[in-house]
């Protein structure tokens, strides 16, 4: 009966102080202490903008006789769509990218001389790409800096015109692939970066630059051995 | 003796645009008088609103307009009705002369006087009365009506006018309601640009000239000969004035110094040529005279393609229906399309944090 009333009293004086053997803290001072780890949202998608060079390799002197070595700019957007996370390496999936360039130059008369008649060939490189971003840098070790690699199809859109008519337009089809190297800018405001997570599912913002090639030549040798773009891009 | 100006004043209390500065010494106007338009002898109106050009506020009229107007109709409101005042009295003076200063109206008062009185009509008695239409304002000489201006060159200036609520015509009493505008007879037209550059091309070529600077250069209009087909042959003329019935076939704001012709439009065959000349166009809309003249020639051009494949490359157009630069943009359309889709607002760190079993504080 004694025990039976000390145990009840126990019990209760528990209930009331709510202490708890699972409730006890770790002090932050004690070497035991993690904090905990910030989870950040997924991260399955990139977009990036971009602004490069692009001159065809033509297999002609066609191209700097009209165009006199013109080189664009080319301006492009990439979409990836990155499903698959390879642990300590990064995400694998698709990247669906667009561009366009336009070089102006005179037409020739026959002697070969430029003539006050414009000449105008525009390409719009269109890509599909597997993508591999490696990411386990920042990720893993805090360095800001992401690789990617990519290579698929590649379609390019290309349109002739002498003095303001269309000559020929066509696709050519071909591989491309290209290599980035990305600066995570997470460093410069970390707060702001987990904000921008939080608020809008934005987790990481970079500027990059990419080295890539193709070899599109089906209707015209619109490929390019080596082109470079620099750009901005996030993921989300 | 010195033309007159006369001016017909229409009533009414149609709402326009107040046009004409204040003086700098001038007492608060009360009287707002804008100008209508331009009556042209076949009785149409030159609508005002076409008529400023542009300094802001002020009323231009060029040569076109000048020679055969026959009047300039204004419209006047909030006449002192009841006042006393028995007229509108108009006097002209130099842009920044207030003739309602009586210093400037009065021979006694210093050696001469700044404003002259041109013309007095008779003030309504009431608000919407219509006033008494008077004789000519510009020009038609041949008709033995009075005109202010008989659209010589020496009439060229800014000239204010000023209407004064007065007791009787000619008055250098002090006014105390009156109201305003500001009239430009700009009847001179710029230079003819220089430098004219014709060219040669199958579809089409670019003329090019030299901007003429200055600030009065409302724009550029190109002319062709198209009835040659040798250059030499064309009777443009350098100096020459723009044929009437002939047809512009480019014009130009005053930001640019070329235009593009095309060729077959001007009904040029291969190896034909015809000539070009440019002129200037000012604010008012005087037009100059024919610059130089230059050439322009239609001949065998190859661009791109026409040149690869004679190099021995391959330029294969597209036989897939479709234009490629909208499959172009149908790709840029479902990339946008796609990261609209996915793009997704995240709950709040607070919350998410929940979920992952984390504390939250």
């Amino acid at each position: 009966m004694q025990r039976a009333l000390l145990a009840l009293a126990g019990g209760a004086a528990v209930a009331l102080l709510g202490a708890s053997p699972a409730d006890a803290q770790i002090d932050p001072s004690d070497d035991r202490y993690e904090p905990p780890r910030r989870v950040g949202s997924p991260d399955n998608y990139a977009v990036e903008l971009r602004l490069g060079t692009y001159s065809p390799d033509l297999d002609t002197g066609a191209f700097n006789d009209v165009f006199s070595g013109d080189d664009g700019p080319l301006v492009g957007a990439e979409l990836d769509i990155l499903p698959l996370r390879i642990p300590y390496v990064g995400r694998f999936g698709l990247g669906l990218a667009f561009g366009w360039v336009r070089y102006d130059g005179d037409a020739l008369d026959q002697a070969g001389n430029p003539t006050d008649e414009s000449a105008r060939l525009t390409l719009f490189p269109l890509s599909a790409l597997a993508v591999l971003r490696v990411d386990v840098l920042n990720r893993e070790l805090g360095v800001p800096l992401v690789f990617t690699g990519k290579i698929g199809a590649d379609g390019v859109v290309w349109n002739s015109e002498t003095g303001g008519r269309s000559e020929a337009r066509n696709i050519s089809w071909g591989l491309r692939w290209a290599g980035q190297v990305a600066l995570v800018l997470d460093f410069f405001d970390q707060r702001a970066a987990r904000r921008l997570d939080d608020e809008w599912g934005i987790n990481h913002t970079f500027v990059y630059f990419e080295g890539y090639g193709s070899t599109a030549s089906t209707t015209l040798d619109v490929g390019t051995d080596f082109a470079w773009a620099a750009g901005l891009g996030l993921s989300f | 003796m010195k033309p007159i100006l006369s001016i017909t004043v229409a009533a009414g209390l149609w709402v326009a645009t107040c046009v004409g500065p204040a003086a700098e010494t001038a007492e608060a106007q009360s009287i707002t008088i804008d100008v209508i338009g331009i009556r042209l002898p076949d009785g149409t109106l030159r609508d005002g609103a076409d008529l400023p050009r542009g300094t802001a506020g002020r009323v231009t009229i060029n040569a076109e307009e000048c020679d055969p107007a026959t009047e300039i109709e204004v419209q006047y409101r909030d006449f002192p009705v009841g006042s006393g005042a028995m007229f509108l009295d108009f006097w002209r003076g130099d842009q920044g002369v207030a003739c309602n200063d009586t210093a400037n109206r009065d021979p006694s008062i210093g050696m001469t006087t700044l404003c002259e009185e041109v013309f007095a009509i008779q003030g309504p008695q009431q608000q919407d009365e219509i006033v008494a239409r008077a004789d000519g304002v510009l020009g038609d000489q041949d008709s033995g009506t009075r005109a202010y201006f008989d659209c010589s060159e020496d009439d060229d200036g800014v000239y204010e006018f000023f209407g004064l609520a007065a007791n009787n015509e000619g008055s250098v009493a002090p006014v105390t309601d009156f109201g305003s505008f500001i009239l430009q007879l700009d009847q001179t037209p710029r230079e003819a640009p220089s430098n004219v550059r014709g060219g040669a091309g199958e579809s089409q070529v670019t003329v090019n000239w030299d901007d003429l600077g200055g600030t009065d250069v409302f724009g550029y209009n190109v002319y062709v000969d198209e009835t040659v087909t040798d250059c030499a042959d064309s009777g443009f003329a350098p100096g020459m004035a723009v044929p009437d019935d002939l047809v512009r076939r480019a014009n130009t704001d005053f930001n640019s110094t070329s235009a593009t012709l095309n060729l077959a439009n001007l009904g040029l065959e291969l190896d034909q040529s015809t000539a070009v000349a440019v002129t200037s166009v000012d604010f008012a809309r005087n037009e100059s005279t024919f610059s130089e003249v230059a050439c322009v020639t239609r001949i065998a051009t190859a661009g791109f393609c026409d040149l690869h494949e004679e190099m021995g490359g391959e330029c294969e157009d597209c036989a897939v229906g479709g234009s490629p630069a909208g499959r172009a943009g149908l790709g840029a359309a479902l990339l946008l399309a796609a990261a609209g889709l996915l793009r997704r607002r995240r709950p709040p760190r607070r919350d998410r944090r929940a979920r992952h079993g984390e504390s939250v504080r």
